[in-house]
């Protein structure tokens, strides 16, 4: 190498500490500015058409809710200026929050709200996410700030349905344009898309609530787990989300909250062996559910009480234990059964949930050590869902995660244990005209009572053997400081830096 | 030479066609966009609903009739996860993928050609031996291993380049690296032993009992011998590199690219989409043969038509 090479090598090098020493100095003048990782790019920016959580990640803070939640999952006014009330079985009124406006002019209303709701439920819009909101008939305006909705039978999940639909303007909603360039009532707005590099928003400072601290947010689209990462630790991210919890240590900070998902088996209640209780009460007694939280999770994961129920929702049963692990009286029944060396099919997927490959694999092994011969089938997504869907032919055993992101029983309840509705496998006319009947019962201590009989009635016949309430894991930036929230909505509001 | 093209050309097209029915065929067979769109926990009715959306509630001759018919004008329908034309996704991906590409074959032939014709030189030497060696290690590494682990040492460990994303030439430079390794690994293999070879031909040293300086015959006359296999391997890199290699150092990279999109758009079974990616990659593929048939001809006129 010559001289001049030499030297013009020693001069980049240096500048690059330089700058590096700069930025590092420089950081607390900008410190109101986050970037937060998200697994992909968002396809639209309008907030009812996917059901995406990347894309969630970011109109979270662009639109609001009627009613939104506390971090531990109450539900509270949002757009609404009260908790609703039902005028009758049918219909619910929602009082508005007078003065508020969506950042292009067009204001907060009544007409709105029937805007909103009209325009998801429209069959010719397709959003992916009507699974929320089936029951929901229309909404009529009552006056300025008042506004009823229909349901088409008597829903008590209503409340819990409009903290998940977003309010979006009446006019606007209509343009083409509404995707690419969003306006809503939150407390951030769109400042600009590059499409492939990032997305940022910018405070909206005509926010009708408390300003926050943050100025702006990016969110950069990192798919793949160890590349995040690598980002957190260089210092290019404030906010990851989904660690792996192996790598909980190697990050600036990491913090955990109770999350959503429940992982779950979906036992048959009518395959030969397995229609059985005691075959059934053997499976989930061989499971030792505290080693596969520490082993699995390295302590991020809950061992779940008895049921699929996320803890923080509605319809939770207390009363239910966590189950216990007793290979010993796990075999002792497998053969009172007979069932001893009898062929069970285990079947899963690969990839979609953390560490789903794994859970299944450690449960395959619990289930052999008992005596049972287990055939595990790790399927393609899209064999799996067939598998998953096929209401003729039930695996002995399939998992599933169950995410409850209305924090209320009905979801989880209808598609884990409602014959013939989702992906239940028993085949129980009874438990099925109960869930149906606890999704229209209006009465909140009669609904809380038919889902502690529904739950209590799958613990002790084991329809299901549900392993873990898993937690999120979030690593963030030395700066950051910020409590996650039970929903797991990155709101950016509740955010702060520390210099 | 404009028959030959012509020639190429309409067997490309045959081929596009067949490629893009049995793409068609592939895509109904396995995925069902429905089940893996909407939340696990929607309804049938809601599926039912969302899939005739789609047209997919048809039978499927019906389908793939009007398929063949919207193809002739390239229109692959709307993708389902993008809800926006398909061909339209792909060619707005498609530039960020050809700038990888290019930049990741450039280095894989400005350092695998010097460095193979240095190390044939004098073969089991001491940088013919580095250079083996470094090949075989090139060879061995997992693409996705080797691009985390350049992100570790050059953008957390050392800060000189951002760790993923796009938009300025730092941001090239360690994913063009990562797509380079193994084609440049191979290329100076070949290099290596097609100079080999011909510096071992009569000719070699009737020029250098001539007189005519070393690094004339080597550059002059050996490496223009070893061309031909060196374009052939290079075009199969291109290719590769255009039909794959890039899903993984674009997921690693997060690079918004072609590759990227196609694995999304498998995750979701988006067959639209998926249809036009094929079709697009076929496409790439074809024209790239063309060229090289031609080059081939350029360089060496005795190779017949086939």
């Amino acid at each position: 190498m010559n001289a001049p090479y030499r030297t013009a090598l020693r001069a980049a090098l240096s500048r690059a500490l330089v700058s590096a020493l700069l930025l590092g100095t420089a950081l607390p003048l900008h410190a109101a500015g986050v970037t937060i990782a998200i697994g992909s790019e968002p396809t639209t920016l309008d907030p009812q058409q996917r059901d995406d959580g990347a894309e969630r990640a970011v109109t979270d803070n662009i639109f609001e809710t009627l009613l939104e939640r506390t971090t531990d999952g109450t539900l509270v006014p949002g757009l609404a200026a009260e908790m609703p009330s039902q005028i009758d079985d049918l219909t619910w009124e929602f009082k508005l929050k007078p003065g508020v406006t969506f950042t292009n002019g067009e204001p907060f209303d009544a007409a709105s709200v029937v805007a909103s709701v009209t325009r998801i439920i429209d069959p010719a819009y397709n959003s992916e996410q009507m699974a929320y909101f089936g029951t929901i008939e229309g909404a009529e305006v009552v006056d300025d700030l008042t506004v009823h909705i229909k349901t088409s039978g008597p829903d008590p999940v209503l409340p819990a349905r409009m903290y998940w639909m977003k309010m979006v303007p009446t006019t606007y909603a209509a343009d083409e344009q509404f995707g690419r360039a969003p306006a809503g009532t939150g407390p951030y707005m769109l400042s600009e898309w590059a499409p492939g590099e990032g997305i940022t928003l910018v405070r909206n400072d005509s926010y009708w609530g408390e300003a926050p601290e943050i100025d702006d947010v990016t969110y950069r689209f990192i798919g793949e787990a160890g590349t995040r990462l690598s980002g957190l630790m260089a210092g290019e991210l404030d906010l990851i989300r989904n660690l792996y919890p192996e790598f909980a240590a190697a990050v600036p900070k990491a913090i955990t909250t109770q999350g959503l998902e429940t992982s779950t088996l979906i036992l048959s209640t009518a395959n030969p062996v397995m229609e059985d209780p005691k075959v059934r009460r053997a499976l989930n007694l061989a499971i030792d559910r505290s080693a596969l939280a520490e082993s699995l999770f390295v302590g991020n994961a809950i061992p779940v009480h008895g049921q699929l129920v996320n803890p923080k929702s509605f319809g939770f049963n207390e009363s239910l234990p966590q189950y216990a692990y007793d290979p010993e009286a796990a075999r002792a029944l497998i053969e009172e059964a007979g069932a001893t060396g009898k062929t069970i099919t285990l079947v899963g997927e690969s990839g979609r949930w953390l560490k789903d490959r794994e859970l299944i694999e450690a449960v395959g092994a619990y289930w052999s050590e008992i005596g049972l011969d287990v055939d595990i089938h790790i399927e393609e997504f899209g064999e799996y869902l067939n598998q998953l869907f096929d209401k003729e032919h039930r695996p002995d055993a399939i998992f599933v995660t169950n995410s409850d992101e209305l924090l209320d029983a009905d979801r989880p309840l209808t598609a884990g244990l409602e014959y013939n509705a989702s992906y239940a496998s028993n085949v129980d006319e009874e438990m099925a005209a109960k869930i149906q009947a606890a999704r229209t019962e209006t009465d909140v201590e009669a609904r809380k009572a038919l889902y502690a009989e529904i739950t209590q009635k799958a613990f002790e016949l084991d329809y299901l053997a549900p392993l873990l309430n898993q937690e999120d894991i979030y690593g963030l930036s030395e700066r950051l400081e910020w409590t996650p929230r039970i929903d797991a909505k990155l709101l950016v509001k509740e955010m702060s830096v520390s210099e | 030479m404009g028959t030959f093209i012509l020639r190429r050309a309409v067997q490309g097209l045959l081929v596009v066609l067949g490629v893009t029915i049995v793409v068609f065929v592939a895509t109904r067979l396995i995925g069902d966009p429905a089940k893996v769109m909407l939340p696990l926990s929607a309804s049938d009715a809601q599926r039912a609903a969302f899939e005739a959306q789609f047209g997919l509630d048809k039978p499927l001759g019906q389908q793939f009739f009007a398929f063949l018919g919207d193809l002739m004008r390239f229109d692959f329908g709307e993708s389902i996860w993008q809800r926006k034309p398909a061909l339209d996704v792909v060619l707005g991906k498609l530039p960020k993928t050809l700038e990888l590409i290019g930049a990741g074959m450039f280095l894989a032939i400005v350092i695998g050609i010097p460095l193979g014709a240095v190390a044939a030189i004098r073969p089991d030497g001491l940088f013919d031996r580095l250079i083996v060696g470094l090949s075989l290690t090139g060879l061995s590494i997992p693409q996705f291993w080797l691009g985390l682990l350049l992100i570790m040492i050059f953008a957390v460990g050392l800060g000189w380049v951002p760790t993923s994303g796009t938009g300025t030439l730092a941001h090239l430079i360690l994913p063009a690296l990562t797509l380079a390794v193994p084609a440049m690994a191979r290329i100076m293999m070949l290099v290596r032993s097609s100079v080999i070879n011909e510096l071992n031909q009569q000719y070699v040293r009737t020029a250098k009992a001539r007189g005519l300086p070393f690094v004339r015959v080597l550059f002059q006359h050996a490496m223009r011998n070893a061309l031909v296999p060196v374009l052939t391997l290079a075009g199969w890199e291109v290719i590769s590199a255009w039909a794959g290699y890039t899903v993984v150092v674009e997921t690693v990279f997060a690079w918004p690219g072609l590759g990227f999109t196609a694995m999304k758009a498998i995750g979701q079974s988006d067959l639209f989409l998926l249809q036009a990616i094929v079709f697009v990659v076929a496409v790439g593929i074809v024209l790239v043969n063309i060229l090289l048939d031609v080059l081939f001809k350029l360089i060496d006129p005795r190779i017949k038509d086939a």
